[in-house]
């Protein structure tokens, strides 16, 4: 909000605060003691800002508090003065409500009716969509008061992942495995079903960690699905234990990248550049080089499943959270750890702003904690998903590409859209 | 506050604002914000007055004949035409001086007693 409004919106407010004073008080002094405020606010924000208009407000506040009974009380007004007290006692609390309002930025909140396991923002900030658990997949238009269309297809009941194509034409989700495949490549405009991906891995033999010969023989449903930055290949990361690399335009396999076990490939990502992937299994942070498909480090740390991954803009740090209540910061190029962020429930989703300033992470207890990248200074812990001891909390989280707008999908089915705060 | 037709020396102890507020008014006439500025300044920012606490005193000053609102207009050309002026009341001097009398007996009570030695200038000296 720009000073000027900040300010002209104080003296308003202050002029029905001053509705809290006896009649004849305010009639003699109203307009002197809004003169008078006016003041001080012009003089604050020169000197201070915005910061000095809280300083002055505070103060006011104060100033309130004491000299309305004492008007009234002076008054011989002792109605008045009980209902004076009462107003008073209302601007505080609105005033309470409006600060708390300032620090949980919400700007909407949509409801799916099913626990939301994936969020995505289209590049150019017009469309969401949220995947669901057993309840398909949702579209909302992000505008000031957000509009649900219908996205998918009815029979595709739980989505594990969404992502839109860097140019914003295509959406591409992963699912269980079923009469859709395991991944489909959407229309982003229209939701017309364009491609379905089956499994490619299954009969493949890889030989694993201690040199024994496995044969990749079941079918892994997509944990995770992600476009290249060039937009030309999608890779799949699925429960059976591999990373297929996928021709977008043909919907050939172009490279599967394996793990050290058949457990769980996923949340996966791929690095700016488009030439590393990383990926997490078994607790372990697994990066590729994609175009030779060599696994090329293994990060070592995590003590509990990995729940997010990301890069940062410029390809160097890689950002891991996980059940065991961290986020880690990892140098790509030397595998050392960087940097570690304590919070103290299981955290399961994890963004990292396009600008590489902010990393918010969302945990089991429903919140969402948003921290300096580089410094590791926590700025804020927001609230707005229902809490319940039961859920898994907020399960994803996804930054608009202008950065200014978070989106955080939770088992409590809905999806908020957050104002970041500017800094 | 006391009634318009007490004495001085019925009117002390002034409160903080209102002992501030004559002294703001002592050598020239203002209004309420230049009263609220020059209360900051002579107090080194320790006493910030909110509108509230400004014009309830005021109004009781004005009552108690301390103050009077003043036709003149120094700053008329840059100022809000609905801007009140206030000046000292020739009751309101003879009160501040009772009160700087009563405050001067009392620093000369806390300097015979050893309070003033150390930071707190002497006033009969000119300051430090």
């Amino acid at each position: 909000m720009q000073g000027s409004r900040l300010l002209s919106l104080s003296i308003r407010a202050y002029r029905l605060l001053l509705w809290l004073y006896p009649g004849e008080h305010r009639r003699v002094y109203g307009l002197s003691m809004t003169q008078l405020f006016r003041d001080q606010m012009h003089d604050a924000y020169g000197r201070g800002g915005v910061r000095g208009l809280a300083g002055v407000w505070a103060r006011t506040l104060c100033d309130l508090a004491v000299t309305v009974p004492e008007e009234h009380a002076r008054a011989a007004t002792r109605g008045r003065w009980i209902r004076g007290s009462l107003y008073l006692l209302l601007a505080f609390a609105l005033l309470s409500l409006t600060l708390w309002a300032r620090r949980t930025p919400v700007h909407a909140a949509l409801r799916t009716g099913k626990a939301v396991t994936a969020v995505a923002v289209s590049p150019d900030g017009r469309t969401i969509v949220a995947g669901t658990m057993f309840g398909g997949m949702h579209a909302w238009d992000a505008s000031a008061a957000p509009q649900p269309y219908s996205f998918g297809q009815p029979d595709l009941s739980s989505i594990y992942s969404v992502a839109f194509s860097p140019d914003g034409r295509l959406l591409a989700s992963g699912t269980p495995c079923g009469p859709l495949g395991c991944a489909q490549v959407w229309d982003a405009s229209t939701g017309q079903l364009l491609r379905t991906i089956e499994e490619y891995s299954r009969g493949r033999q890889v030989i694993d960690r201690a040199g024994r010969a496995q044969v990749w023989d079941l079918p892994g449903d997509v944990w995770d699905v992600r476009f290249s930055p060039d937009g030309r290949t999608l890779a799949l990361a699925d429960t059976d234990g591999a990373i297929e690399l996928v021709d977008v335009s043909s919907g050939q396999l172009v490279r599967a990248l394996y793990g050290r076990s058949r457990a769980s490939v996923g949340p996966a990502a791929f690095s700016p550049d488009g030439h590393a992937l990383a990926a997490s299994q078994d607790g372990l942070v697994l990066l590729w080089d994609v175009d030779s498909g060599n696994l090329v480090q293994e990060l070592e740390g995590h003590t509990g499943r990995v729940s997010g991954i990301a890069f940062d803009p410029t390809g160097d740090t890689l950002a891991s959270s996980g059940l065991d209540q961290t986020v880690r910061l990892w140098d790509v190029h030397t595998g050392r750890l960087l940097r570690r962020f304590d919070q103290d429930a299981y955290i399961s989703s994890l963004a990292i702003s396009p600008d590489g300033q902010l990393l918010a992470s969302g945990d089991r207890e429903n919140r969402i904690w948003v921290w300096r990248l580089v410094s590791g200074e926590l700025l804020h812990i927001y609230r707005a998903h229902r809490w319940d001891p039961f859920d898994n909390g907020v399960l994803s989280l996804t930054f608009s590409l202008d950065g200014r707008t978070l989106v955080s999908g939770g088992e409590d089915g809905r999806v908020v859209l957050w104002d970041v705060p500017e800094e | 506050m006391a009634h318009a037709n007490a004495t001085p020396e019925e009117m002390i102890p002034l409160t903080p604002a209102v002992f501030h507020i004559l002294l703001a008014l002592a050598d020239r006439d203002l209004h309420g914000y230049g009263i609220m500025k020059q209360v900051e300044l002579d107090t080194h920012g320790k006493m910030q007055m909110g509108p509230g606490t400004l014009y309830g005193s005021i109004k009781r000053m004005l009552a108690a004949g301390l103050i009077e609102e003043s036709d003149e207009r120094p700053d008329s050309i840059l100022d809000d035409e609905r801007r009140r002026y206030y000046r000292l009341a020739g009751f309101g001097r003879k009160v501040l001086a009772a009160e700087m009398d009563r405050l001067s007996e009392a620093l000369e009570v806390a300097g015979k007693k050893g309070l003033l030695d150390g930071p707190v200038p002497h006033t009969s000296e000119g300051g430090a």
